[in-house]
């Protein structure tokens, strides 16, 4: 073995290790007995590892960095309260209501019951009820779900609202997840009207081109977008931060059903 | 041990590791918050707490090597960082000479030397990790070095 080749194999012996006591370094070792230079070289090199490993643990770091980051966990922890277990059980419901401190009332009359028309701006308006008192939902028609919506996961009972005072429930409700590729998990409300019950109707007619607005419902603020598809108006509602709601429709953009 | 304990006893280390990684003190700060955001996430599988650093770390280095996935391959060749113009005078050994000579390294070699220096991996581990053979990791380590040894001036040290 030349001192070239003994020397770079031996570039991969952590210092303060047992390294050259293993056997694929068993050339190298026999080469540093017999090779004055080498093995100076080798205890220097060694030296100046432990030095420069000393020094890449200089890093200075931002003082105000764990608290931001702690601030973040606990909103994180918050919006994901309900999703410490499986997202399919019941419980999740009431950790979902707690953790978003939503208040809803969907104002919808399930056809044939009424013929009452809400706008887009009045359904907002209305949205003031606690989710963990709603009963499962009694419509004949449980709404599909959206068309960009396959790799959303639309998941528990579905659940119903009485806005109008009849007897039956005018709306669906439904919590929603989506896990994206990063790891952050985004999650709200998909509520459904029958679409003869909203008037005018919402502009847009799939989720990912519908234009943003932001109402406050109770004391939260969301990130909304209406959209038509068929028979049936949809309403997404994502607490607290906008870019949720735009990372959604960016990623639901060209899904097909 | 709650989330909040991590963090405090962990998080320079974590941000520490991001920063050689990643080279800058943004990517720094978002490695090491997503970090946090998924060990928050995989609480429940930390079993054994003193292993809770290396269990860090290992979310770390993954998102690490997940961002530079979606980066694309690195192109540059260690053979292209041109050699100093003129022998500089020794300079003590310290962090800034060692940020500028990690900078100018390829990504591929610098992460190889991070995990050397700063994780105490051998060279076997850093091959597993990378998924990358034991030779290449070989070569890499001895060429990234002999570069830090030629930028730091080491050879006029007396260490």
């Amino acid at each position: 073995m030349t001192c070239e080749t003994t020397l770079e194999q031996l570039d991969c012996v952590r210092p303060h290790s047992d390294d050259l006591a293993l056997p694929e370094f068993a050339d190298a070792r026999a080469h540093l007995e017999t090779c004055d230079a080498c093995r100076f070289q080798f205890e220097r090199r060694q030296r100046i590892d432990s030095a420069i490993a000393h020094v890449m643990h200089q890093v200075p770091v931002p003082s105000d960095q764990p608290a931001k980051l702690l601030a973040q966990l606990e909103t994180a922890q918050v919006a994901t309260t309900a999703n410490a277990t499986r997202p399919k059980r019941a419980t999740h419901w009431r950790a979902v209501a707690l953790s978003l401190s939503l208040a809803l009332v969907v104002a919808v009359a399930m056809w044939p019951r009424s013929s009452d028309q809400l706008a887009v701006g009045e359904v907002l308006d209305r949205l003031s009820v606690d989710v963990t008192k709603l009963s499962r939902y009694d419509g004949k028609v449980t709404p599909p779900k959206p068309f960009e919506w396959s790799a959303i996961n639309v998941f528990g009972d579905v659940r119903g609202q009485d806005l109008d005072g009849t007897p039956g429930h005018d709306a669906a409700v439904r919590l929603f997840q989506f896990d994206t590729r990063r790891g952050h998990i985004v999650q709200g409300l998909l509520i459904s009207m029958p679409a003869q019950r909203v008037s005018p109707p919402p502009a847009a007619s799939r989720f990912s081109v519908a234009s943003p607005r932001y109402p406050s419902i109770g004391e939260q603020r969301f990130a909304a977008v209406t959209w038509q598809e068929g028979d049936w108006v949809y309403f997404c509602l994502i607490p607290d931060n906008p870019g949720d709601l735009e990372l959604l429709q960016r990623s639901t953009q060209g899904v097909a059903a | 041990m709650t989330i909040s304990e991590l963090v405090a006893q962990h998080y320079d280390a974590v941000y520490r590791l991001a920063f050689r990684l990643a080279g800058t003190a943004h990517d720094a700060e978002d490695i090491t918050q997503q970090t946090f955001l998924d060990a928050q996430r995989k609480l429940e599988t930390l079993r054994d707490l003193s292993s809770a650093k290396a269990w860090l770390c290992m979310i770390a280095r993954n998102l690490f090597r997940r961002k530079l996935r979606d980066s694309g391959p690195s192109r540059t060749a260690l053979e292209s960082i041109p050699e100093p113009a003129c022998a500089a005078p020794p300079e003590p050994l310290d962090t800034n000479s060692l940020e500028l000579a990690l900078q100018e390294l390829p990504t591929e070699f610098r992460t190889v030397l991070v995990y050397f220096y700063f994780q105490n991996l051998s060279y076997q581990q850093i091959a597993e990790e990378l998924n990358v053979p034991i030779g290449t990791v070989m070569s890499r380590l001895s060429r990234g070095k002999q570069h830090l040894r030629q930028r730091l001036n080491c050879d006029r040290f007396e260490l």
